[in-house]
């Protein structure tokens, strides 16, 4: 049963790739537009040993303050959990939070800048940056929330998930650290 | 002149003991002292100071919050001015940034985390080496101030909580963490520095537990009112609710006070009740049927003397029987003088 759950990413991912190309390679990318909204999902999966599905979505801010979440279901077939979030505003601010299925805040930070977005272009001293990188072993299973409150912002937030299942969990491979 | 040649000698060991002493090495002065090996092909030679006013900022990264910068040398010493400081503690954070990346950037966790928090006021003069592991900031010494070595132990317990998520299952790892909640707000409320006390309670999940530990909230307000700093205002002011008595406990207790005094109001009538002469609990008519039958009168006589029917004269004698648990006229003959 494990095994055929773990194949399932392979064929969904079999079925949306052109013939032809390796496993190795297998990133596939959807992008969506929704208003100033752009979402990227990639899906990799790679060998019996590991499934890995990472999920990378960049949200552009445009003078937003809509909050929004992005859920990531963990299910029993997966053993490891990461995110790294990166936040980089030009103008107003932005709170990103995760949250575990049972509501507990697992981690967060706030960017804010005083910038003017419509002067001059602005600098990267102008900027102002963000970035967290947490994982799980064992993950809670059910659905993770990735919060995100902006507030009249400019500027870009990345939300990169991977969820693993390795046979053998290996913590240094799972984050991708060789 | 024997003088100025006495002058000599004392100035050559003062510049031995300057040269000689390490701790006076690299950049020199009063002030938060640091020392950090930074890799200059990725991050910039500088070091960033951020005040912190209140504990939801810990991770919040603005310019507004970073009030000063400091060099660093390329024998990776730097100097943070403490001069113009307030007075009184206040939590600050010392971060570095990577060389293409803008100085207001804060990096939380992996290898690159950024940054370190500390105690500081306009007189605290402090020490920190960084040494450098795999990641930018591995192994913190502090020295000199008291409070931030308080602060660091509390750290230590907090990242000890966070690598629970990645070394211990799940079931564990709530009986783990609710134990070291209780040990962090056993140490806020034995701890008499404000600012660590309100530092180890912030880590200690009491915003999630809030609502099962009014009473402690109360009394730990209570404790540091009057010298309150910035830091328990907008903590306070966030656990507002949780500071007053819970209405709903307050009502359902006087509900089950009310209901308790009226059950007790009741018991006791009944026991005096009973504890009365049975006697007493018969009526006029009642009482003079009871004498009619000591008499020796028939039901029907008693009908005729007292000018009602028979059966209400049954009736009668069936609730005396009742009143005073007897059962027959024999018994009411027998009852003792009323």
């Amino acid at each position: 049963m494990k095994t055929m759950i773990k194949h399932i990413p392979i064929l969904l991912y079999c079925l949306v790739l052109p013939f032809g190309q390796s496993l190795a390679q297998s990133a596939v990318t959807t992008t969506a537009n929704k208003g100033s909204i752009t979402a990227i999902t990639g899906v990799e999966a790679n060998t019996q040993e590991e499934v890995r599905i990472s999920r990378d979505r960049i949200i552009e801010l445009q003078n937003e303050s809509k909050a929004s979440e992005t859920k990531v279901n963990i299910t029993d077939e997966y053993n490891f959990l990461s995110f790294k979030i990166a936040a980089s505003l030009e103008q107003g601010n932005a709170q990103i939070e995760i949250f575990d299925p049972k509501g507990e805040k697992k981690g967060g930070f706030t960017v804010s800048s005083d910038g003017n977005h419509t002067g001059p272009k602005s600098s990267i001293k102008e900027r102002v940056r963000g970035e967290l990188a947490k994982s799980f072993r064992h993950p809670t299973k059910g659905d993770w929330i990735i919060r995100t409150k902006p507030s009249s912002a400019y500027g870009v937030i990345q939300i990169q998930t991977s969820q693993v299942y390795q046979e053998n969990l290996d913590f240094n491979k799972a984050t991708g650290k060789k | 002149m024997s003088v100025k040649a006495g002058r000599y000698p004392i100035l050559l060991l003062i510049m031995i003991a300057l040269f000689c002493n390490p701790k006076i090495e690299g950049v020199a002065g009063q002030g938060i002292r640091g020392h950090i090996h930074l890799d200059t092909t990725q991050w910039a030679p500088v070091a960033y100071l951020s005040l912190i006013p209140d504990f939801n900022q810990l991770y919040s990264i603005s310019r507004k919050l970073m009030i000063q910068e400091a060099i660093i040398t390329s024998s990776g010493d730097f100097l943070l001015d403490i001069n113009s400081l307030p007075s009184e503690d206040h939590l600050y954070r010392i971060h570095f940034s990577k060389k293409d990346d803008s100085p207001a950037s804060l990096i939380i966790g992996g290898v690159d985390e950024n940054h370190l928090f500390l105690i500081a006021n306009n007189r605290s003069n402090q020490r920190i080496t960084i040494e450098s592991d795999t990641r930018l900031i591995g192994r913190v010494r502090f020295e000199g101030y008291n409070p931030t070595l308080a602060l660091q132990e509390i750290n230590g317990i907090v990242g000890f909580l966070d690598s629970l998520d990645n070394f211990c299952p799940d079931m564990n790892r709530e009986f783990v963490r609710d134990a070291v909640h209780d040990r962090l707000r056993s140490y806020a409320d034995t701890c008499d520095h404000p600012l660590i006390s309100l530092y180890a309670l912030y880590h200690s999940g009491i915003d999630t537990d809030a609502p099962s530990n009014r009473g402690y909230l109360r009394s730990y307000f209570r404790k540091w009112r009057g010298g309150e700093s910035d830091y328990f205002r907008v903590f306070r002011s966030q656990l507002a609710n949780y500071q007053k008595p819970n209405v709903l406990i307050a009502v359902s207790g006087a509900l089950t006070a009310l209901l308790l005094g009226a059950g007790g109001l009741a018991y006791y009538r009944r026991r005096k009740q009973s504890s009365r002469n049975p006697y007493q609990s018969l009526t006029v008519q009642e009482r003079k049927v009871f004498s009619l039958i000591r008499e020796g009168r028939s039901n029907k006589e008693i009908s005729e003397i007292c000018s009602i029917s028979l059966s209400t004269v049954k009736s009668h004698v069936n609730s005396i029987y009742s009143k005073l648990r007897l059962t027959s006229r024999t018994d009411v003959m027998d009852y003792p003088d009323p």
